[in-house]
């Protein structure tokens, strides 16, 4: 009896230890570039290409203090330009986006399918078909070179992505309670503020976080819109590091990318839980 | 419940001012939108370094020239290129123009870009450059684009190397077949340690300069200017150093492209010899390695023969055909051409000064580093060295050199023969230059 018992348990954990194994094994192999990435950030340039170990003989921040200045201005000035872009954005994603989602979930309104149609159309156009009558726009509005372009749409409602998922949500939300309020002598908007909003807090959050590290991480926008170096921002910044007609400074481009991970890593750490909740519960699941 | 609402309403409240109070503000976040109406742009790409530089010129001028103000806008090499297309497309490009030589004939002939024949010669002053950097900033004639530095190609020599093996150093005037044996003899003498040279049956600018030195070029009037005879000529050559060692084999070539410094045979001392354009000395090769690396001309196809360089403008200033302010932008465009103040900022950052007037002042200078006297006299014996330059690539020139090196690695994993291949890349360089 023990005998029969003993051998599938052994077995179970022989294999239970060879899944492990693997999976350890896949870690690495993901996780060793950016291993390299942080290593080579303290090492001399030299030694960046030539030695395959990623951990450093010594932690050396002469990259790390070369590369927050070596562009004028410096650092300082692109991670405070980039935040300030990403929380208007944000700011702006987040009450627009609401808005028109409950409009689309709640209200009853005149060609609100076709809108919905054209929305939801709006995510499947590619930027690059926009990207010249959207210049040509903005210049004539005299916004070239302002953070307006990178702004202004998002309080808008242009996200589609974020609205749609939003609409997802707000329908899961029974509309008793908007019948309830409505008893109490509730009217759309006071719907919105006391019933809808509180309720849509993790589909909030999502949206907050994706803007943020989708805003932070823009490139090619911020690219074309800001053009003079005081108004750059930490990706286009980087991309100066590293130039075929010239010298690339690898240290200092190691040394700084690292630096630009870390809002992302605090924002994804802080808020990792709630972004499977937002997902999970908007019916968006694979 | 009442005091509850009274907190929401006034969270709303103080979020919405939150949220207005800095948009407003960035209406006004960056004052020089603002000065940009009566001031020239002008546009620039590059590393960190030479966007300081540049920048810093521009603040030079505009304290040195009262009714002028100078907005610098500089980008990364890469993203330049898509910026300026948005910014031409919608209408608001830059009034002096940093751009390469494709770009100049893709703009110019587009009508984007002012002739500059009217600004010449006052206020841009052309004496000063050589005629054949000057004659690659022209379309049909017309000057569209003033060269403001140069780069050569050169042959670079692991000077460390060959003294520790007790071999002489590469002189000027030394052939294909000194070449050849010089590297046969590292690879030997170095107990076949090293190979010696670097491989670069793949790559279009070496293959230049071999054809150049027999009188033959890469294209002429958007056609392949060389016969097979010759291309077959230079798989051989170096077919047969790599069967000696004397170049890098194959699997070690194929992962070693110019412009990815840290991984080039020299850096890395595989090889001992590897062609190197003169602005990458520094930066590119000798700041990477503790081996001392020195340039010389690429070798000659006979002793007497000519030698296949010439120089080539690393950028150009160009006007912007619809610029408001088109002559205060001529005239910055002569002062960082020609200007002793421009020289003396920029130095060799992209190779020397185009302007024999800018050499003059640094080589004046007595603040001149090693690294810097070798370009610098590299130049001038590349300049006394070189012939009229090739007329400019034709627009599919890259996708030849695509050709070219994808079948120079067929050869070398020795997957097609030469005598296969070279009628094979006739025929399809022929298709795409035909853009069949």
């Amino acid at each position: 009896m023990t005998t029969l018992q003993h051998a599938p348990e052994a077995r179970r954990r022989t294999r239970r230890w060879l899944t492990h194994l693997a999976l350890i094994a896949g870690t690495l192999v993901m996780v060793y570039p950016l291993l390299w990435m942080v290593g080579g950030s303290f090492k001399d340039e030299s030694d960046i290409f030539s030695q395959l170990n990623p951990f450093p003989s010594s932690l050396n921040l002469r990259s790390y203090i070369a590369g927050w200045t070596a562009t004028d201005p410096t650092f300082t000035r692109f991670y405070i330009n980039s935040m300030l872009i990403a929380v208007l954005a944000v700011a702006g994603n987040v009450i627009a986006c609401t808005l028109t989602a409950y409009a689309f979930a709640r209200l009853e309104f005149r060609g609100k399918k076709v809108f919905f149609a054209i929305m939801l159309g709006s995510i499947m156009l590619p930027a690059h078909a926009l990207l010249i009558p959207q210049y040509v726009l903005f210049f004539h509005l005299g916004w070239v070179n302002t953070y307006l372009p990178l702004v202004v749409p998002k309080f808008l409602a242009t996200d589609a992505f974020f609205i749609f998922l939003m609409v997802q949500f707000i329908r899961t939300i029974p509309r008793t309670l908007d019948e309830a309020a409505m008893i109490d002598g509730c009217g759309k908007v006071r719907i919105f503020s006391r019933i809808i909003l509180p309720l849509t807090g993790p589909v909030l959050i999502t949206t907050m976080i994706f803007t943020f590290i989708w805003t932070y991480n823009d490139f090619f926008s911020q690219l074309i819109y800001l053009s003079y170096p005081s108004s750059e921002t930490v990706p286009v910044a980087l991309r100066r590091f590293v130039d075929a007609t010239g010298d690339s400074s690898y240290g200092q481009l190691l040394a700084m990318s690292v630096l630009s991970l870390v809002p992302t890593f605090i924002v994804f750490l802080l808020a990792q839980r709630r972004i499977v909740e937002g997902i999970a519960t908007t019916g968006l699941k694979g | 419940m009442t005091t509850q609402l009274d907190r929401r309403r006034f969270l709303q409240a103080g979020l919405a001012a939150g949220v207005l109070a800095p948009l407003l503000a960035a209406c006004n976040l960056d004052p020089a939108a603002k000065e940009a109406k009566n001031s020239v742009r002008f546009s620039s790409y590059g590393d960190p370094t030479k966007l300081g530089l540049r920048s810093k010129l521009a603040d030079q001028y505009t304290s040195s020239h009262q009714n002028v103000k100078m907005v610098f806008e500089g980008t990364a090499t890469a993203e330049y290129w898509d910026k300026l297309a948005t910014q031409m497309a919608g209408g608001n490009a830059p009034d002096v123009i940093n751009i390469d030589a494709p770009r100049i004939g893709q703009y110019g002939a587009a009508g984007a870009l002012q002739s500059l024949d009217k600004y010449t010669p006052d206020p841009i002053d052309t004496k000063p450059i050589d005629h054949n950097l000057l004659v690659q900033g022209q379309l049909k004639g017309e000057q569209f684009g003033i060269p403001v530095a140069m780069s050569t190609y050169s042959m670079g020599y692991d000077v460390t190397v060959l003294d520790q093996l007790g071999l002489e150093h590469p002189n000027e005037t030394w052939t294909w077949a000194d070449f050849a044996a010089l590297a046969n003899q590292i690879r030997l003498k170095s107990g076949k340690k090293i190979y010696g040279a670097e491989d670069p049956s793949g790559d279009t600018a070496s293959l230049q300069i071999f054809l150049r030195g027999k009188g033959q070029d890469l294209y002429k009037d958007n056609t392949l200017a060389f016969t097979d005879a010759a291309l077959t000529e230079w798989f051989e050559y170096w077919a047969a150093l790599r069967a000696t060692g004397g170049t890098i084999p194959a699997d070690i070539a194929a992962q070693s492209k110019y412009g990815d410094w840290p991984n080039s045979p020299l850096v890395k001392k595989q090889a001992a010899l590897a062609h190197i354009q003169t602005p990458n000395l520094k930066g590119g090769f000798q700041d990477l390695t503790k081996n001392t690396i020195d340039i010389t001309l690429p070798p000659r196809n006979a002793k007497d023969g000519n030698c296949g360089t010439f120089p080539a403008p690393s950028s150009f200033l160009s006007l912007n055909a619809k610029s408001q302010r088109s002559d205060d932008a001529a005239a910055f465009i002569n002062w960082f051409a020609n200007g002793a103040e421009a020289a003396k900022t920029l130095r060799l950052i992209s190779g020397p000064p185009a302007s024999s007037a800018g050499r003059d002042v640094l080589l004046k200078g007595s603040d001149l580093s090693a690294s810097e006297k070798q370009v610098l006299a590299y130049t001038d014996l590349a300049l006394k060295n070189s012939a009229a330059p090739p007329q400019a690539s034709p627009a599919a020139s890259t996708a030849v050199g695509d050709l070219l090196l994808k079948v120079s690695q067929d050869i070398a994993f020795n997957k097609i023969s030469i005598k296969q291949a070279v009628p094979k890349f006739m025929a399809d360089a022929g298709k795409t230059l035909d853009g069949k």
